[in-house]
């Protein structure tokens, strides 16, 4: 059976801790037919690559749920018409059933409906109409906002999470009152009868335990169901030793006069109270590292005025399919991307290119989703709808870099994996040196110590450390246009000493221009004829020329004759003067002395420029010069590699002479000049095997060789599709300085990283022994461990302040 | 939020009623109910 290999994510919740998502990946990657499985504990999303004949997103869905998770689907529905009969409603769910990504599709012949349960992450909703009216039928989708529903749900658990903190802090804060007024220091301190009495204590210690603790325990039945711990195995383990030994003390004094002694009531309270502040905190940090993509989508428009059937009507922008023509008034968001059919107007492209000034567009210009009309009437023609769309491309590339795993988190993986087992035996190791042999024969003591270790070396900060860096990082850069493709791209780019720069369209702006008119008769009526003469020419550099004319305001008129003559030039009749273009051996062939002019003709091309004679009736007349101009930015972004310590390389396919007269000008120190489009990525080979770390940066289909060979590939991203597919990293503004913007982001990030893994490994390693020889209360325990995971967190959200 | 707040206080209002009613019913306090020993927590 031949391999058909697909790429899904799913939304998982459940997850409290790098155990956990270690464990998922670990068993989705033992699965039959996957062959690969990553899941990213920040994201609580699994990205999942099988074989789709050998299983569907349904039977990784149906593993997850049964390793104790849950995934996250959506559910939409789609009104039905044309149904006569039960088997009309067979086929659709049949057809429906069939789609990669739908998980159950249900249809209701009698409510002519039907019920898809669907993964958003692999089709749309439009996908599915599109489907139904494959097979015959007709269907729109319900509105139903799912995006929101996410929010909300998400929301929602904040907003719980907040709530049990406060009631088990209500019901903490006796205990701990209690606790406070036993120390000789602060034996002055009134304590209520009531909170001194064992049941009491233990009546309010008790919902803390069962009710707000319940998910520490359900997660930790889970995890040893699965044969596996986790944090919340730790964290049950803990609070149960003090609930139940304190249980056990004041249950042995029933009958007698004694009253127990060494209660932990308050310990296991105030520890889950703390370690839920410490979720609350945690949820609402996460929420915020994923404001890249929400802001991303916040661009979208949300409806879109189409016309159908001559009829105009504002749609969802869900339902709006490829060949749709779209009204888009001044002032609206372009809803999807496209063509443009009918008017004029300049477009605000900031918030994808980030390029400032707006754009003037006209008739056969393609326009982006989610730019801005700015003041013009203008008709579109759909052409990218959904997933297909440049801004759904960037957020699915942003999306997926966020999920994606950096090389140094495999480590706290790992480690994190074969933690709790091993923080479980030193506890317990613990617990029986202090019971033997620091403080023989007591328990309490020794329970006390086994207590504070079993919470301090929860691993959750270890496994917060990277991932929300890392999403943290990207989605900033994606703020500045630069798209990081992956985390371990994220990371690689900083270790770059050599960037390769590709010449035309990289460094230049790939299209010829008008550079230099030189002519001894009057100019404007030079260069009208010289216009009017090229404008018949269908060749590039003609129309650099013609381009630069009309620029200078100049009217050109319609020769009265024209003809192209290959490799030499045009020769026109132009209000009846007779106008010569071209080669040096258009002039010889036509016999005009030039010789007077050789010295310009060679000091233009010096400087990369490709000079054009002109003769007028049979008389030498002037010289038009193009060439392909260098970025305005190009110059002061090669300069800041410099800076950078980096060695700047250009490399072309052009002659040397003129690929050494750009790279002056754009301040490259070495060139790499006449090199075959295929011989581009053996030249990035050549500088690997000398030990340099190369970044390639390119734009067209013949650079994508080179962008792939290389340890990280950048494409600029108004270059072709093709050279963004090769590349690790897109540069969406294709202004050079956000190379310079990537490595100093990768930089940011990976200290970033470094700097939370220094903390949470620190938290655990010194607080484990800290704990062990006693220097720890149980609660300072609790405490510690929830300031960790928040520290983590908030470390990494600094990154979204970094300023390029 | 507000339903979180209002159960936790009745169930302690409960608890600490109960607790006295209790007192009061059976006539005799409950003396120095022991939460524990000092030393285990200034150790």
């Amino acid at each position: 059976m031949s391999e058909k290999v697909l790429e899904s994510q799913f939304q998982i919740t459940g997850m409290t801790c790098a155990a956990c998502a270690t464990r998922i990946e670990k068993s989705l990657n033992k699965m039959e037919g996957v062959s690969e499985a990553n899941v990213n504990l920040a994201l609580e999303k699994a990205t999942v690559k099988f074989d789709a004949a050998k299983m569907g997103p349904a039977d990784i869905q149906e593993k997850i749920r049964a390793l104790g998770y849950d995934v996250i689907t959506e559910k939409v529905e789609l009104v039905l018409t044309g149904m006569t009969c039960a088997a009309c409603a067979t086929r659709i769910e049949k057809g429906l059933n069939k789609m990669d990504g739908i998980i159950n599709a249900n249809v209701n012949l009698a409510l002519e409906k039907a019920a898809v349960e669907y993964n958003p992450s692999i089709l749309s909703p439009a996908e599915m109409t599109q489907k139904v009216e494959k097979l015959g039928y007709g269907a729109s989708v319900k509105s139903e906002d799912n995006e929101k529903e996410t929010v909300d749900h998400r929301l929602k658990e904040i907003e719980r999470q907040q709530g049990k903190f406060i009631f088990s802090l209500i019901l903490s804060l006796p205990l701990l009152w209690a606790m406070a007024g036993h120390f000789s220091f602060t034996s002055f301190i009134y304590v209520p009868d009531a909170f001194m009495n064992p049941w009491v204590q233990m009546a309010l210690a008790t919902p803390v335990q069962f009710y707000i603790g319940k998910q520490f325990y359900v997660g930790a039945y889970k995890a040893l169901r699965n044969k596996s711990a986790n944090m919340d195995v730790l964290v049950a383990l803990g609070t149960s030793a003090a609930y139940f030994y304190s249980l056990y003390l004041s249950l042995r004094t029933i009958g007698s006069d004694a009253h127990p002694e060494g209660l932990y009531f308050e310990t296991s309270a105030v520890l889950i109270t703390l370690i839920i502040l410490g979720k609350v905190f945690e949820a609402k940090a996460k929420g915020r590292s994923s404001e890249a993509i929400k802001k991303l989508m916040g661009l979208q428009a949300k409806t879109a005025t189409v016309i159908r059937e001559e009829k105009e009507m504002e749609i969802p922008l869900e339902e709006v399919i490829a060949g749709d023509m779209i009204l888009v008034k001044p002032g609206e968001k372009i809803p999807v991307d496209g063509e443009i059919l009918e008017g004029q107007s300049a477009l605000d492209e900031s918030m994808i290119t980030g390029e400032s000034v707006p754009v003037d567009k006209t008739v056969g210009d393609t326009v982006i989703g989610a730019t801005i009309n700015k003041n013009g009437f203008i008709k579109i023609k759909a052409t990218k709808v959904g997933k297909e769309t440049a801004l759904a491309q960037i957020i699915k590339v942003v999306e997926e870099a966020q999920g994606s795993k950096a090389p140094i988190q495999r480590l706290a993986d790992s480690i994190s994996g074969v933690f709790v087992p091993i923080v479980v035996g030193i506890a317990v190791l613990t617990f029986f040196i202090w019971y033997l042999f620091v403080a023989p024969g007591d328990f309490a003591e020794a329970l006390e110590k086994l207590i504070a270790v079993l919470v301090i070396a929860c691993p959750c900060a270890l496994g917060l450390a990277t991932p929300t860096s890392i999403m943290a990082g990207s989605g900033r850069a994606a703020e500045y246009g630069v798209l990081f493709k992956g985390g371990e791209h994220l990371e690689m780019t900083h270790r770059i000493n050599t960037v390769i720069l590709d010449k035309t369209g990289t460094i230049t702006n790939g299209a010829p221009v008008l550079t230099d008119v030189i002519t001894k008769l009057d100019e404007a009526e030079f260069l009208t004829l010289v216009g009017s003469a090229e404008k018949q020419s269908e060749h590039p550099l003609a129309q650099a020329i013609v381009e630069g004319i009309q620029e200078k305001h100049i009217t050109l008129t319609h020769p009265s004759a024209f003809e192209a003559i290959p490799g030499y030039g045009i020769k026109a009749l132009v209000n009846g003067k007779e106008v010569l273009a071209g080669t040096r051996r258009l002039m010889k062939k036509f016999n005009i002395e030039i010789e007077h002019v050789s010295d310009d003709m060679l000091a233009l091309e010096k400087q990369g420029k490709t000079a054009m004679l002109v003769a007028i009736d049979g008389a030498f007349a002037g010289i038009v010069a193009v060439a392909d101009t260098i970025k305005e930015t190009s110059t002061e972004a090669i300069s800041r590699l410099k800076d950078l310590g980096l060695e700047v390389i250009m490399i072309t396919g052009d002659n040397e002479q003129t690929a050494q007269a750009i790279a002056k000008l754009a301040g490259v120190d070495r060139v790499i000049a006449e090199v075959l489009p295929e011989g581009k990525a053996e030249e990035v080979k050549k500088l690997q095997q000398q030990g340099k770390k190369v970044a390639m940066v390119g734009d067209g289909i013949n650079d994508a060789p080179a962008l792939a060979v290389a340890d990280i590939g950048m494409a600029i991203g108004t270059g072709t599709d093709v050279a963004m597919e090769a590349a690790d990293i897109t540069l969406i503004r294709g202004d050079l300085n956000s190379i310079a913007d990537a490595i100093f982001m990768s930089k940011k990030t990976i200290r970033n990283i470094k700097q939370n893994l220094f903390w949470a490994f620190g938290y655990n390693t010194l607080g484990i022994p800290i704990a062990a020889l006693g220097f720890l209360a149980p609660w300072l325990a609790g405490a510690a461990m929830a300031f960790s995971s928040v520290s983590v967190v908030l470390n990494a959200l600094r990154l979204q302040r970094v300023k390029l | 939020m507000k339903k979180w707040v209002l159960s936790a206080i009745v169930y302690l209002l409960v608890v600490v009623g109960g607790y006295y009613t209790y007192e009061a019913v059976a006539g005799s306090p409950v003396e120095d109910p022991g939460h524990s020993d000092t030393e285990q927590h200034e150790k």
